[in-house]
């Protein structure tokens, strides 16, 4: 290959390559506009002193603001980041579990109206999140007039706050949030199992296979790269849930007398809400911060997984 | 041939998007005069704006009046309310947010437009309450406040109980069986901030400077307590009038709003004073929200003549009237009392009278965050049973912590 | 002078503290309403009134109507009011066990003498003497008493006036339902109550600071109580499922279903919810456990069954044959 030809063949990929960020480029000023100015956006403003009172005259204030968060990381932040953990982990543990059996179901050959109950299980997708929540609230907590506390009082017991204690509350939200999450996982398992090669399964029979083998050692291992990003997608909207804990048990003037917060409502609760831009900015910035290692560390550990 | 095609597909959509961004700037420039558009955003049900609109369609042709709902009005005016494209000339709503845009600069004083003798005949907490930093900022057109409702199937008028004592001991002798003496929002800062006024004793001084470990505070949530024991477990709107409406409940602390709801639901309700605490002889004194129009700065002088007109309208107690009847409230007109319709309702004559005791919530920016800590510190008190003075002295620290944070 | 000056001074301002201080947002105005009087015969137990205008309203919420009360100035009459514009009625007793035909009352009180069921004299002049009786709002006391407790009463007063409901002690016989529990009317203005039993050998003490809302009494063999605003067996029964076979011609059946006699309905209007129709043939719909009538109806409700009484808790399987011609069993019957 002469020089002439390598330029020739440089000036081509380089024009290729031109074009191909060309024709990409409506979606990366979309993406640019929507995601990346936000943020970008908010780390500004995390250094000024944008607030109620330097509204329009806001000025370069340098980290002041993030010196001022870390008061509010105190031991209530930080027992917060605790209960952030905990219920990540356990809803993600139920939520894997809970799916997994019902897709495994759903694909039982002999089941007859899939279908209808592929659609029934899509239904808490149908409603809006902020209904479904504060039905539950109403409809079902409720000491009042909730549906748990009329089978309590039929099998003879009394009313119970279900949402008062910091212990109920948190067994409370893992229920809705998973009403509201499982259609997402089921969906995904669902397609996942319909995907694997069903001579796998077959060969594993004739191998003498029972059922529990057949699924940690074919069905498991064959639907785990489809289910990967799935997962990785729940754990931050799990890790950064804010609708399902302020609404059930932390709305401002619908207190449960429960404690439970997560870092978002306990970061709204005693910062957002005191309508200081840039100190709510610089609060965001670190929670993204977190929430960026956490995804890397994930990622790690998925690529160490597969 | 098929990749050239998407090339040049994708080539017109950037093309699209480019000039898209450029926008149209045609001039439509006309030489005939036009009246001048006062812009007037709300939140207001569609039959409450259209008494205010027919009012102030009187003042056309010279000035065309165009009320707008809108939707999160409050954070659209944080975000345009200095922007002179975007930004309406006056907006519609409660008093409770003035101090937030006085302290932004957006508002212009009510007195540039309209001389302090011109309100006169209002009531001087509808006056107070459109005041921040001792200008007025707020046109006052009506106002509510809490009342004392009772179902007149289960308490007669002859046992409405006048003292907050009388009403515990109502409340112990009625409170079996699934029904209630009485029910609140006992853990709802706007509901029960009437309990601490009877004790004299406010949630933030006119400086903004809380003081919930006030002594007075901790007498009242003390005292307050023995009511909550006999009350639901539930402190939230929908439970507590449910409770009410159902006739679950004889009596209870509820807006005007919720009346006609209740009449239609077939219970003959009453309308009763607040009862007075006995230990202090003042009256649960529940907040008050004045609702009134505001002038933005962003147009306020090229726009005075009209704006003073529109003002002036507004003074005629006929639409003080029509707009207080419609909104299930009370006029803040005193003329306004002249008129038979107005003092036939007695929900309306009675937030009248309770006006001379009510407490127009703060105007304060601090009391943002005060209706957070508030909530919280009678959540703690009275559905965690923690110690009353423990729970007041953490509220006051995170009370003065998120006013910290506010600056 | 000066005194008596004073003290109408005194009087004027305290009704006019009195008005401001308790006034009342609506004053509701009490509908027109119509008597009913009946003589029944002595078999004929706990007699009520059914009534209805032609346009298809009906005077009282369900089946078997308003209980007639005893009129305490004319021996062995009964009576009850009803809205005026009712234009037809019937008389029945015994849990609906007994009743007349439909006679036509065109809007007017009238004086029915019941001396069986198809031997009925209905009049428009009065049958009775004296005034009739004043209209009084009333509701339903329940009593759920000990086994010891024979044939329960309730005495009625409002305290602290010594009103009382009923012209002397022990007061009135309290009805035995179905579901076990007792139940009496009485007026609104009751504010306290004795259950008591074994003709008056056997007494809750005074259970005052009632509601003047439907009210269940529990009482024990030594007559100690407690009582609640909510029904306890509305709050026990599960649901239930109705299996229906409807005859040719009746198109998409419906189920209306109640509790008798308190009459709850569990549906909101006639003529009830439609059933759904399985694989299996049968139509079904799922109820509250707590109804123990239906009636099975067609055709948009121009074509039914009659009441229909059902065992509590348990599945239906009706099989109607014709309008008059039903069959109701707990367990699927054989084809």
């Amino acid at each position: 290959m002469t020089s002439v030809q390598i330029s020739a063949n440089a000036y081509k990929r380089g024009k290729g390559t031109l074009v191909s960020y060309l024709v990409s480029a409506p979606s990366l000023i979309l993406i640019a506009g929507v995601v990346v100015f936000p943020i970008l956006y908010t780390a500004y403003i995390s250094l000024t002193n944008m607030n109620v009172y330097h509204w329009f005259n806001y000025s370069f204030v340098g980290l002041v603001n993030y010196a001022r968060a870390l008061f509010v990381f105190n031991s209530g932040f930080l027992s917060a980041l605790g209960v952030t953990v905990l219920w990540t982990i356990v809803n993600m543990a139920a939520q894997l579990i809970v799916a997994y059996v019902m897709a495994v179901l759903l694909n039982m050959p002999k089941l007859r109206l899939k279908n209808l109950y592929r659609t029934l299980l899509m239904f808490p997708w149908a409603m809006p999140g902020y209904v479904s929540i504060l039905l539950w609230k109403t409809g079902m907590f409720n000491s009042q007039f909730g549906l748990l506390n009329r089978w309590m009082q039929d099998l003879g017991h009394a009313s119970v706050r279900w949402l008062a204690s910091d212990l109920g509350a948190f067994i409370c939200c893992t229920v809705v949030n998973l009403w509201l999450a499982l259609p997402f996982m089921i969906m995904i398992m669902d397609g996942a199992l319909q995907s694997v090669d069903k001579s796998f399964q077959e060969s594993a029979l004739i191998d003498g296979a029972n059922w529990l083998t057949r699924q940690t050692a074919v069905t498991l291992p064959s639907i785990r790269p489809i289910i990967g990003p799935a997962v990785i997608i729940t754990v931050f909207t799990t890790f950064k849930q804010f609708d399902v804990v302020y609404l059930l048990i932390q709305q401002t003037g619908a207190k449960t007398g429960s404690h439970l917060h997560t870092i978002l409502t306990y970061a709204y609760e005693n910062a957002f809400i005191a309508s200081n831009y840039g100190y709510s900015s610089a609060i965001s910035v670190i929670i993204f911060l977190m929430l960026i290692a956490f995804s890397m560390l994930t990622r790690t550990r998925t690529k160490e997984g597969v | 041939m098929k990749r050239a095609m998407i090339r040049i597909i994708l080539l017109c959509m950037l093309a699209a998007t480019l000039t898209g961004c450029a926008g149209g700037n045609s001039d439509s420039s006309t030489t005939a005069p036009k009246p001048v558009t006062i812009t007037i955003w709300h939140d207001k049900e569609d039959a409450v704006a259209d008494v205010l609109q027919k009012a102030l369609d009187a003042l056309a042709p010279d000035i065309a009046v165009k009320l707008e709902k809108k939707a999160g009005l409050t954070e659209a005016l944080k975000m345009v309310g200095n922007d002179k494209n975007a930004a309406p000339d006056m907006y519609w709503f409660a008093h409770d947010k003035l101090g937030v845009y006085a302290e932004m600069g957006i508002l212009a004083p009510i007195g540039d437009f309209i001389a302090d003798e011109e309100l006169a005949d209002y009531i001087p907490m509808t006056l107070r309450a459109g005041m921040y930093k001792g200008t007025r900022y707020q046109m006052p057109l009506y106002f509510e406040t809490l009342l004392f409702l009772y179902n007149r199937k289960y308490m007669k008028d002859a046992d409405v109980p006048a003292t907050t004592e009388a009403l515990y001991g109502y409340m112990k002798r009625k409170t079996h069986g699934g029904h209630y003496g009485f029910v609140e929002q006992h853990s709802t800062a706007y509901y029960s901030a009437g309990w601490l006024h009877a004790f004299g004793t406010e949630v933030l001084n006119a400086q903004g400077q809380p003081h919930l470990d006030d002594e007075n505070v901790i007498n009242a949530l003390t005292y307050h307590l023995k009511f909550v024991e006999l009350m639901p477990d539930e402190t939230e709107y929908a439970t507590v009038n449910t409770l009410f409406r159902e006739g679950m409940a004889h009596a209870t602390l509820a807006g005007p709003w919720l009346v006609p709801t209740l009449r239609e639901a077939g219970i003959d309700v009453g309308v009763a004073p607040m009862p007075v605490v006995d230990e202090t002889g003042l009256p649960l004194a529940p907040y008050s929200g004045v609702q009134g129009l505001h002038v933005l700065k962003v147009h306020a002088r090229e726009k005075k003549d009209a704006i003073m007109k529109v003002l002036t309208a507004l003074l005629e107690p006929q639409i003080g009237t029509d707009l207080a009847l419609v909104s299930a409230c009370a006029p803040a007109n005193g003329k306004c009392y002249g008129d038979e319709r107005i003092t036939s309702d007695a929900a309306g004559m009675e937030m009248r009278r309770t006006a001379e005791t009510a407490v127009p919530m703060p105007n304060l920016p601090e009391m943002d965050v005060m209706w957070t800590v508030l909530g919280n510190l009678l959540t703690d008190v009275n559905m965690r049973g923690q110690d009353v003075a423990e729970a007041a002295a953490q509220a006051q620290r995170q009370a003065a912590q998120l006013i910290e944070a506010m600056r | 002078m000066k005194l008596s000056k004073r003290i109408l001074i005194l009087l004027l301002c305290t009704a006019v503290l009195a008005s401001v201080c308790a006034t009342a947002v609506a004053e509701e105005v009490a509908p027109e309403r119509t008597i009913v009087y009946a003589q029944v015969p002595d078999d004929w137990q706990y007699p009520c009134l059914w009534a209805w205008a032609d346009d298809g309203t009906s005077a009282f919420a369900s089946w078997p109507g308003e209980q007639m009360e005893p009129d305490p100035a004319n021996a062995g009459w009964y009576y009850a009011y009803m809205p005026t514009g009712m234009d037809a009625v019937i008389v029945n007793a015994n849990d609906g066990g007994v009743q007349t035909s439909d006679y036509r009352i065109d809007k007017q009180n009238a004086w029915i003498t019941v001396t069986s069921a198809e031997e009925v004299t209905v009049s428009f002049e009065a049958q009775t003497t004296g005034e009739a009786p004043a209209y009084t709002e009333r509701f339903t006391v329940y009593a759920q008493v000990d086994p010891s407790w024979e044939n329960p009463g309730t005495w009625a007063w409002e305290d602290p006036s010594g009103k009382n409901a009923f012209a002397a002690w022990p007061g009135r016989a309290m009805k035995p339902n179905e579901n076990g529990w007792y139940s009496a009317r009485v007026p609104v203005f009751v504010n306290s109550v004795i259950i008591n039993a074994n003709n008056g050998g056997v007494q809750t003490a005074d259970i005052k600071e009632l509601d003047p809302a439907d009210v269940w009494i529990t009482v024990a063999a030594d007559g100690s109580y407690d009582f609640t605003y909510e029904d306890p067996d509305m709050l026990k029964a599960e649901d239930i499922t109705v299996y229906a076979k409807a005859p040719e011609g009746w198109e998409a059946p419906c189920l209306w279903a109640w509790s008798h006699p308190d009459g709850t309905n569990a549906f909101q209007s006639w003529p009830g919810e439609p059933l759904t129709f399985g694989e299996d043939g049968w139509y079904s719909i799922t109820v509250p456990g707590w109804i123990n009538s239906v009636i099975l109806n067609a055709n948009a409700g121009t074509v039914q069954t009659s009441d229909l009484s059902v065992e509590v808790g348990r599945d239906i399987y009706l099989v109607v044959k014709a309008a008059d011609d039903a069959v109701i069993a707990y367990e699927e019957p054989a084809e």
